[in-house]
């Protein structure tokens, strides 16, 4: 019982202004034992559709030494199906028993007709689009009872129906919801890179006071016929080009609680904790206490 | 320009093989072709599904190499379109994806492994429970016994199968550096699956014990689960065996 009730005085754990990394569950071992330096964890929600076992006891473990983060990857928010009760039901269980201190998802879209790709899609940028997605992003929030954040993606095309920018996109629906916003940094770079813009614009365009949280990651470059397009690939440590964005993400808008991605090609957790550090090199050096 | 829900169909039904024609005209060209762009998401699904399959079915990839292992994804996801926003669930219809494909061929123990390692996926996300001990049925009056019928704890499955499946799953599991040559012929193995501490245990069951856990799981009373088992093995030792499945926590319930 004191074990629970441990868990229980974490409940309102905030997520502190620092770096944090992904949690993966080839590293659950590694961090039982070794209690990595790092200020946070973040989960994939998906992950704990299950109903029991190993991967809940485990986070039940990480939920009790360090606060937590749900992020997840398939409730198709953007779209144009109907909200999913089912995929909602089981985030909310999960939210209600762990308590995490931030709940985000997606800008993108990943199903129609209830048929899944699994995959993070593009939207188009219309006014149609906006209002869809900011109204399933209001139902999701009052079903969960809490503020959630929603992620810009990386994306490999445009449509041509799009009737504004990906930041203006971005701001409108965190506005017309009342969510906030994840910003990945890297997806910006990717982004800016593969549709031929300046990313400082986009950073420059969002409402930093929505921002609650960073993403940083890795890509790869891939090359087609004469031409490059970079894919959000989350396989190996973060490029220079990123950090120059995120050192200049930080100093607009000041130190957030950032996350290290790193899904595919997992290396050990402390090369993992290292890439947190930098992050939290830069944010110290833009909050340095005087 | 099309609706939300209008572009959304297209682009699925591009992204699954069907016709581009329609969604690529809404794609802009930039020095990439709106093909080419597409090509990307195509690779990007497949790939997750044929990920998350690899995942809960490493001794089939490792049997019939990566090179087909990506053949028999890419069949499977024609076949079998994802349903929820979690692949959790997904890769459960391989098995029978494998009947169809190696019946009657000298690989149709694939089928078997592949029950085997999806029983291990439902064990290691099954729910929690107690385990039913033997004082819990203490009470229970001696005549009332052979109606009486035991639940198997969630996270314990059984695999029954002509062939030597815990053998070939062994020798194939990550890890395994060489693979001993294994005699399909030398009978058939039926293998108990059980989650412990932090991991998923397997062991073999005589043929009468899986009897009697079998008709178990399918409901049936003690009385019935005997006959099974005894159907098997003329001289079986319910007590004995009764033993050995409260010791390891086979069984969280009851009815009568």
């Amino acid at each position: 019982m004191t074990d629970r009730v441990n868990r229980a005085s974490h409940a309102a754990f905030p997520i502190p202004a620092q770096a944090g990394i992904g949690l993966r569950s080839a590293h659950y071992g590694a961090i039982a034992e070794r209690r990595p330096a790092v200020a946070w964890f973040e989960a994939h929600t998906e992950n704990y559709f299950v109903d029991g076992g190993a991967q809940i006891e485990a986070l039940h473990a990480i939920r009790a030494d360090y606060p937590l983060s749900f992020h997840g990857v398939g409730l198709s928010l953007g779209s144009a199906d109907e909200v999913d009760d089912r995929h909602l039901a089981a985030t909310k269980r999960l939210v209600d028993r762990f308590e995490p201190a931030l709940v985000s998802e997606h800008l993108c879209w990943s199903s129609i007709d209830g048929q899944h790709l699994n995959d993070l899609l593009p939207l188009p940028y219309t006014a149609e689009a906006l209002v869809h997605v900011s109204d399933k992003i209001m139902r999701c929030q009052d079903a969960l009872g809490r503020g959630i954040i929603i992620e810009n993606v990386s994306s490999y095309l445009e449509f041509t129906d799009s009737e504004m920018n990906e930041w203006e996109f971005l701001a409108n629906v965190a506005s017309r919801a009342d969510c906030g916003i994840l910003l990945d940094v890297n997806n910006v770079y990717v982004n800016a890179r593969n549709h031929g813009f300046d990313a400082r614009t986009y950073i420059d365009a969002l409402p930093g006071g929505r921002i609650r949280e960073l993403h940083l990651a890795g890509h790869r470059i891939n090359r087609i016929g004469d031409h490059e397009i970079l894919l959000d690939t989350h396989d190996g440590p973060v490029c220079e080009a990123v950090w120059r964005l995120y050192r200049y993400t930080i100093e607009r808008i000041g130190a957030r609680p950032t996350l290290i991605e790193w899904d595919n090609d997992i290396p050990d957790v402390d090369v993992l904790a290292e890439q947190a550090a930098v992050a939290q090199g830069i944010m110290d050096t833009f909050t340095c206490p005087i | 320009m099309p609706d939300l829900i209008t572009l959304q169909r297209r682009f699925h039904r591009a992204v699954t093989g069907g016709a581009e024609t329609n969604i690529v005209r809404h794609i802009r060209a930039g020095a990439l072709q709106p093909t080419d762009r597409l090509q990307i998401y195509r690779n990007n699904t497949y790939e997750g599904f044929r990920s998350a399959l690899a995942a809960a079915y490493p001794v089939i990839e490792r049997l019939v190499g990566q090179g087909c292992f990506r053949g028999l994804a890419l069949g499977y996801v024609h076949e079998h379109s994802s349903t929820r926003g979690d692949l959790t669930h997904y890769g459960r219809h391989l098995p029978s994806l494998l009947r169809a494909r190696y019946r009657h061929s000298g690989f149709d123990y694939l089928y078997d492994i592949a029950r085997l390692e999806w029983a291990y996926q439902e064990v290691m996300m099954a729910a929690d429970a107690t385990s039913l001990r033997p004082e819990d049925i203490a009470h229970i009056e001696p005549a009332r016994l052979p109606d009486l019928c035991l639940h198997l704890h969630p996270a314990v499955r059984l695999v029954g199968s002509t062939y030597p499946i815990l053998g070939i799953w062994q020798s194939n599991r990550a890890g395994q550096a060489s693979v001993d040559a294994i005699d399909l012929g030398r009978g058939g193995e039926s293998v108990l699956l059980r989650r412990t501490q932090c991991d998923v245990e397997l062991s073999l069951l005589s043929n009468s014990e899986y009897a009697l856990l079998d008709a178990c799981t399918a409901g049936r009373s003690l009385a019935g689960a005997l006959d099974a088992a005894l159907a098997r093995e003329p001289d079986f030792d319910l007590n004995d065996a009764l033993r050995r499945a409260f010791t390891s926590g086979i069984f969280s319930g009851y009815s009568l």
